[in-house]
């Protein structure tokens, strides 16, 4: 009977405490599947199961907690056996009850939908997952709700974000703001024909407490990418005024005489003081693994977008070796496929850096979660007029100035280096010809 | 290229053949009656009876005789007019015909043809039946039904110059088929399928006469902007499905029509080959047209519900895109 | 009483003398033949006891003297088909008994690669073309041979071996009627060892002569003493010579009788003891034994190294099989079903 042990989460973990049980004794386990929730001095994480087998025995109760590689619970082979006994031995034993699980009963939350109770064609099953796409929340117009390779197909283009595998490899596509005026962003114009399900999410089951919406793909996504952004990578924040006078100005005479399509927009300068100063700070431009911190070589910045179902993170990729201009037209063409749901898979890998900009909805400023693997994001506010004094004197003037808020990953940096980096985006966007000098 | 008959193609072939020595045709009413369906009409003038041989209603005695015939050293053609005469002969050809060479570890085998007739028309339940399935079951047995002239000719061919025996299976209702055939010899490989119409939507599996119908239907739903892939197996045993599932693969919908009662059937074979190398590619159920299953009925009416027409393959395509 | 119409037992068995002719180098032959058959099958029985062989053990122990006689009026590029019970031709044609017990033990070097096994004996270069096992269903692969080379314009003679019990199916008139309608060259040899299996000559056919049933055909036929070995060659040698000359096919039907089982696991309900007991007093070997010593063909103790020999050379036939490979996978693949190349194998799951 294989035993489940209290597995190491880091590399120095020496303990952890089990928040609860996922699954119950008489369950089918399989491996890979989470069996139980832990905690560690660091973190809350589901853990998985090695084997695959029916729960057995559940040896460390909830709210436990055991050193590294205790035995937690132990799975049996086989099928649980019926609760009911045979006939016969009904007879023999009349008053025994049938065998109840040993450990206390627990409220069972309502299981979330398993893709395989979901009705789909093998082929939709295939693409979903070579995809990473969770079939549950996707509308099958098959026969008796069949989801089918068009209705796969559909939500693909539809939804915002890459594989899961985006965790692993530095390639992030996901990003969101913590701030719930993401997602309800008064933007109803801007997605163009997603599925009804993503468009529309429409309550499944009702109670009188409220309605259940089930989940779509985009947010399946967007709350594991940054649940596990929160839980592995200790953000710290640092917050700095920038003066965006001499910006404003400079963007004014630039976009003087420009068509429409064309003109510059203050995120776009924003998206190239980052990429200049990054150049100097490696630490910010890379990802930590346990095996060690990667330096990559290229500024890749990723553009949160809002769109109404949710968020997506477009990326610039090449920063450092493009223009004012050319990072501005990459980043109208990716808004602008955004919003028709086109980006393909390419648009949304390679991420380095983020930059997330809520300023148009009148946000100050905010903090926003790392994209991990990389080391950091940039949270962009208003730019709002305030009364400054000038220079030395004590005259009062009107200035323009935005908060820049950058949340990093003190795997990988720290608060002196992170303060430089946002110091030297500061000075270029308080000198902006350097922008355009390269 | 001249445009000919399966019957002038298959003559043709039979022509061809007979400048062999070692190749002789026997079987019922092949010589003096003059041929049931007009394929060997004349060949007993221009042959001769003992190459031309006109066999007594003996349809185990053709085989057995055939196979014997075959292990010294001759290419024996054998005729039963109708497949549901080739009941009585099962024993020689499962039993003999496709263990000899096997059974006797590789030291001897059987170079013979059996030329047989699926089909119907009123004849009702005795005469009506098609039993490609219990041949295709046979290890040992090859089996092929073609469905053009072309592939009638070189398939007759190649099934007679191959060194085991081969089911060669025809169609009453098929003779008259026309299609291009060069008048040169030449072989069609036993054993090959062949993709018959490009399609997007959905891939058509079949073989023989259905072949016909499936482009029929196919045309029908080309109207509606339904573009249906048809493969003709033209081979039962050894099967090629590589074409078919390859098809498959880029449809993801698959529709097998085959002539005869679908529990059991050659469909259910090939409908499992699709599932399982194809699973992965599998968008909905595979859906199959096949005989109703009731023993052919006489009357008119009854029997064209019980056999496949164009509409019955166009309205299973249309459910297995739904 | 169908014994009682049966041509006695061993009635030339008392002549003074071999008919005339008659070279002592054959009649030696002809008594090797025979009881390598009967040594070969005994330790068949031996062997099968042993589990060194599975299936069907069908021995044809009492029956030597026909198969042994008919088969000597064969020559070379003349045919053998015969039927289940079919050790006793195979040796009587000169198969190599090494590899015949090969067969039996499922081994490569079988006749037949360890595929046919007991019933399945088969060797194309002697054209003797192998024991086929649905009663009666070979006859029309013998007349197909004898249509075969009468169209090559060949010499040759096709003899087939089958039971009383083949007489009653369909294919035994279709081929009677085949054979004569076309006038092949065949000798239909019936051994009437007077049960089908375990089911009495009189309660299987209608007519229990069964020579008689040529008539239907016009067929030339003979009822003859399978159990003198000379006196079933006489009469093979005068229907293949029949055969052979084009004037068409001849039933000769063996009075015979087996002293084992049908099969090894016979437990004979059919017959009694006792009968069984008087007939193994006439035992073809014996008899013909007696014959050989009588009429001064050979000392006995040449006989007795004869027969030393022969029990030498079946020991040596266990050992090889024994000693010898099992087959190899490749008969289970389709290439070993078909002689032409075949690459392409039926999916095949579990292994």
């Amino acid at each position: 009977m294989p035993d489940v042990t209290m597995p190491k989460m880091g590399f120095d973990m020496q303990e952890g405490t089990i928040v609860r049980w996922l699954r119950q004794i008489g369950d089918e386990v399989r491996r890979g599947e989470p069996i139980a929730e832990i905690e560690t001095d660091k973190v809350t994480i589901e853990i998985e199961a090695f084997d695959s087998g029916v729960l057995r025995e559940i040896v460390v109760a909830a709210g436990q907690t055991v050193p590294v590689n205790a035995v937690i619970a132990r799975l049996g082979d086989d099928a649980p056996s019926p609760p009911a006994a045979p006939a016969a031995a009904a007879v023999e034993q009349p008053s025994s009850p049938p065998a109840a699980p040993s450990v206390p009963a627990v409220a069972v939350a309502p299981p979330a939908v398993d893709d395989r109770e979901v009705r789909a064609s093998p082929l939709a099953r295939r693409i979903a997952r070579d995809h990473g796409l969770p079939l549950a929340g996707i509308a099958g117009t098959g026969p008796l709700g069949r989801v089918v390779r068009a209705d796969v197909e559909q939500a693909l283009t539809a939804r915002p974000a890459a594989a899961p595998s985006a965790v692993a490899a530095p390639t992030p596509a996901v990003v969101a703001a913590p701030t719930p005026a993401v997602v309800a962003a008064p933007t109803p114009a801007v997605v163009a024909a997603p599925t009804p399900a993503v468009a529309a999410p429409t309550p499944v089951a009702a109670s009188p407490r409220g309605d259940l919406v089930p989940l779509t793909s985009m947010r399946r996504t967007i709350a594991r990418v940054t649940s596990q952004s929160w839980q592995q990578a200790p953000h710290f924040m640092l917050t700095m005024e920038v003066d965006m006078g001499a910006c404003l100005a400079l963007r004014g005479s630039i976009n003087a005489g420009r068509p429409r399509e064309a003109q510059i927009g203050v995120n776009d300068m924003i998206v190239k003081a980052a990429a200049r100063a990054l150049r100097g700070f490696p630490m910010l431009n890379a990802s930590y693994s346990d095996a060690g911190i990667e330096l990559h070589h290229d500024v890749n910045v990723s553009i949160a977008v809002a769109l109404d179902a949710g968020l997506v993170a477009p990326v610039i990729t090449g920063c450092q070796s493009r223009s004012l201009g050319a990072i501005s037209r990459e980043s109208k063409r990716l808004v602008a496929l955004a919003r028709e749901g086109k980006l393909g898979a390419a648009d949304l890998q390679g991420g380095t850096f983020t930059v997330s900009n809520l300023g148009m909805y009148g946000v100050s400023e905010f903090v926003a979660i790392i994209t991990v693997p990389q080391a950091a994001i940039l949270a962009v506010g208003a730019v709002r007029r305030v009364p400054a004094f000038r220079d030395d004197s004590d005259e009062v003037i009107a200035r323009q100035v935005m908060n820049l808020t950058l949340s990093a990953d003190h795997r990988i940096t720290d608060g002196a280096e992170a303060a430089r980096f946002l110091g030297e985006v500061r000075r270029s966007l308080e000198q902006p010809l350097e922008l355009l000098v390269d | 290229m001249p445009v000919i008959t399966v019957r002038e193609a298959l003559r043709q072939a039979l022509h061809e053949l007979m400048q062999d020595e070692r190749v002789f045709i026997i079987g019922e009413d092949i010589g003096h009656y003059g041929s049931t369906y007009g394929v060997t009409a004349g060949f007993l003038e221009q042959y001769g009876a003992e190459r031309i041989r006109d066999a007594p209603i003996a349809e185990a005695g053709i085989v057995g005789l055939a196979i014997g015939a075959a292990l010294v050293g001759m290419r024996p053609i054998a005729e039963i007019m109708s497949v549901n005469f080739s009941l009585l002969a099962f024993d020689q050809l499962i039993n003999h015909a496709a263990k000899i060479y096997s059974m006797f570890g590789g030291q001897m085998h059987v170079p013979m043809v059996l030329r047989t007739t699926n089909g119907w028309t009123q004849l009702s339940a005795t005469h009506s039946q098609s039993f490609d399935v219990m041949f295709a079951h046979v290890p040992g047995l090859k089996v092929v039904a073609p469905a053009t002239p072309y592939d009638m000719k070189g398939l007759l061919r190649a099934s007679v110059a191959d060194p085991d025996p081969v089911i060669f299976i025809e169609h009453t209702l098929m003779y008259t088929v026309k299609g291009e055939v060069p008048d040169e010899p030449y072989e069609v490989p036993i054993g090959r399928s062949a993709l018959v119409r490009e399609g997007r939507h959905a891939t058509v599996v079949t073989y023989s006469r259905m072949v016909h119908l499936s482009l029929q239907a196919a045309e029908v739903l080309s109207r509606e902007g339904i573009e249906v892939e048809i493969v003709d197996l033209r081979t039962l045993r050894p099967l090629d499905m590589s074409l078919a599932i390859e098809s498959f693969k880029r449809t993801g919908r698959g529709v097998v029509v085959t002539e005869d009662w679908q529990s059991f059937g050659t469909s259910a074979e090939i409908a499992a080959r699709l599932y399982e190398y194809g699973f992965d590619y599998l968008d909905a159920p595979i859906t199959r047209v096949n005989f109703r299953e009731v023993p052919m009925p006489y009357s008119k009416n009854l029997e064209l519900k019980t056999v496949i027409t164009v509409d019955r393959i166009a309205n299973a395509i249309r459910d297995a895109l739904k | 009483m169908t014994q009682d119409t049966a041509q006695p037992v061993a009635a030339v068995g008392d002549a003074p003398r071999p008919p005339d002719g008659t070279d002592p180098a054959l009649l030696m032959e002809l008594y090797r033949q025979m009881v390598l058959i009967r040594r070969f099958e005994e330790k068949c029985q031996e062997m099968y006891t042993k589990a060194k062989i599975g299936g069907f053990l069908h021995l044809y122990i009492g029956e030597e003297a026909t198969g042994v006689g008919a088969v000597s009026a064969l020559r070379e590029g003349d045919h053998i088909f015969t039927h289940y019970r079919d050790h006793g031709h195979a040796i009587a044609r000169g198969l190599d008994i090494n590899a015949l017990m090969a067969e039996l033990f499922g081994k490569v070097t079988g006749t037949g690669k360890g595929l046919g096994g007991s019933m399945h004996f088969a060797d194309a270069s002697k054209q003797f073309w192998g024991g086929y096992a649905l009663v009666g269903c070979h006859l029309l692969l013998a007349v197909g041979t004898a249509l075969g080379d009468t169209m090559q314009r060949k010499p040759g003679v096709t003899m087939v071996f089958f039971g009383d019990g083949a007489t009653n199916g369909g294919e035994f008139y279709e081929a009677l009627n085949f054979a004569q309608l076309w006038k092949l060259p065949v000798v239909f040899v019936c051994e009437n060892n007077l049960y089908a299996m375990g089911t009495p000559l009189e309660v299987h056919s209608s007519v229990t002569e069964i020579y008689r049933k040529a008539a239907a055909f016009d067929m030339r036929a003979e009822r003859v003493d399978g159990n003198d070995v000379l006196v079933m060659r006489e009469a093979a040698l005068r229907a293949v010579d029949h055969a052979r000359s084009g004037q068409g096919p001849v039933l000769l039907e063996a009075m015979t009788y087996r002293f084992r089982g049908h099969s090894a696991q016979d437990v004979q309900k059919y017959r009694s003891k006792e009968d069984v007991e008087r007939r193994r007093s006439g035992d073809p070997i014996e008899v013909f034994r007696r014959q050989l010593l009588a009429w001064g063909v050979i000392a006995a103790a040449d006989l007795r190294t004869l027969e030393h020999t022969i029990d030498d050379q079946v020991e040596a036939a266990v050992q090889f099989a024994e000693a010898s490979d099992e087959p190899g996978v490749e008969w289970i693949r389709q290439s070993g079903v078909y002689a032409a190349a075949i690459t392409v194998d039926p999916p095949i799951h579990g292994e």
